[in-house]
């Protein structure tokens, strides 16, 4: 798994508010330029920042997800996603 | 020729221009920029070469550089949302910066260029307070801090000896200080995130106010710096500006250890 679908997804949506806004209203549809595989698209989905950390995902750009509060993430939610990681330093 | 009249240190968090302003006059924020900002513009800085990592807000995995110096007549930024920061141009010292590129490259150091480039909260936040009218020109020189294999502690430290040497074979008198931006033990987004490394933090202070380079430089491995979060490799603009500096002992070095980071401040004058 690359993960460059779901790192240019967390790129894009730091720069483009436009996109932040479709992946709110219609998040399957914004989702599908991003060329991501089956898992990782629902991974998304569900807002499992954890998961998507363990394949590799950088933390810093995964953090977008929760500062522009898509996909049910928060920052509260967010770090308590990964919590259950303990202090892992892995990518 | 040129001449290096200054090296400074300081911080990024893109959250220190609102936090600054609610605390008003009397902010720790406010105090050591403006320290730092006062000593370079008492020892004659003319241009502002800025050792710096951006966050995936200038480059992207689409096209990602070790080592890149942005060359172009302006840049502006932030380039991506910063509270309390408008978008602002920036004058860029375009023909010290291509001059740059062009020895660095022919000393062994292959530079990626950028002709055309806005920059993040990683140069905005610093000069925001150490040049607030934005006018000193700068030249920005990206070290890649955050996305593994990042390059060496020790060649980043040979870059800032390069760059010590062209700068001062350059035909124009211009005072050029050197700022590295950056933390010292930082983790954004990850597992680590609001732990601060303070052993990794001791050790670092320790060997930069000893002038113990080949310690620090045996010590900040990727795989230390990275225990101590996923962009504590910031330091690596800190130990290219140390090697600028000869490894001198900074005069002015003020660390704020609940962030993790330090100011610091090298004269010779």
């Amino acid at each position: 798994m690359s993960l460059y679908g779901v790192h240019k997804l967390c790129y894009a949506v730091h720069h483009d508010p436009k996109l932040v806004q479709q992946c709110r209203e219609d998040p399957q549809a914004a989702l599908d330029r991003f060329g991501l595989e089956p898992a990782e698209r629902q991974a998304l989905l569900d807002g499992d920042v954890a998961w998507l950390y363990q394949q590799g995902v950088h933390g810093f750009l995964l953090h977008h997800l929760a500062r522009h509060r898509l996909f049910g993430l928060d920052e509260q939610i967010y770090r308590q996603r990964l919590s259950v990681l303990g202090e892992q330093a892995d990518s | 020729m040129a001449h290096l009249v200054a090296a400074a240190g300081v911080p990024h968090p893109p959250r220190f221009p609102e936090l600054a302003r609610r605390q008003g006059a009397d902010s720790e924020i406010l105090r050591l920029y403006g320290e730092v900002g006062r000593q370079l513009r008492q020892a004659g800085a003319e241009v502002l070469l800025i050792l710096d990592s951006d966050h995936f807000n200038t480059f992207f995995l689409n096209n990602f550089p070790t080592f890149a110096i942005g060359v172009a007549p302006l840049t502006a930024g932030p380039n991506e949302p910063v509270p309390g920061l408008e978008r602002t141009a920036v004058p860029v010292a375009e023909e010290m910066g291509n001059t740059l590129w062009h020895q660095l490259v022919r000393a062994g150091f292959d530079l990626a260029v950028t002709q055309e480039f806005e920059v993040d909260h990683s140069i905005m936040v610093p000069l925001h307070f150490l040049t607030p009218s934005f006018d000193l020109p700068i030249l920005p020189l990206f070290v890649n801090g955050l996305l593994p294999p990042l390059p060496s502690a020790r060649r980043c430290y040979q870059l800032g000896q390069a760059l010590r040497h062209i700068l001062e074979s350059l035909p124009a008198d211009t005072g050029v200080a050197l700022l590295a931006s950056g933390s010292i033990s930082l983790e954004v987004g990850g597992p680590l995130a609001g732990r601060i490394d303070h052993q990794w933090m001791d050790t670092v202070l320790s060997c930069l106010s000893r002038g113990a380079v080949e310690e620090l430089l045996n010590q900040a491995t990727a795989e230390r710096m990275r225990r101590a979060g996923n962009v504590s490799g910031e330091l690596l603009n800190w130990i290219a500006v140390w090697g600028a500096t000869a490894g001198r002992t900074p005069t002015f070095l003020q660390p704020q250890a609940g962030y993790g980071h330090a100011f610091a401040v090298w004269r010779w004058d």
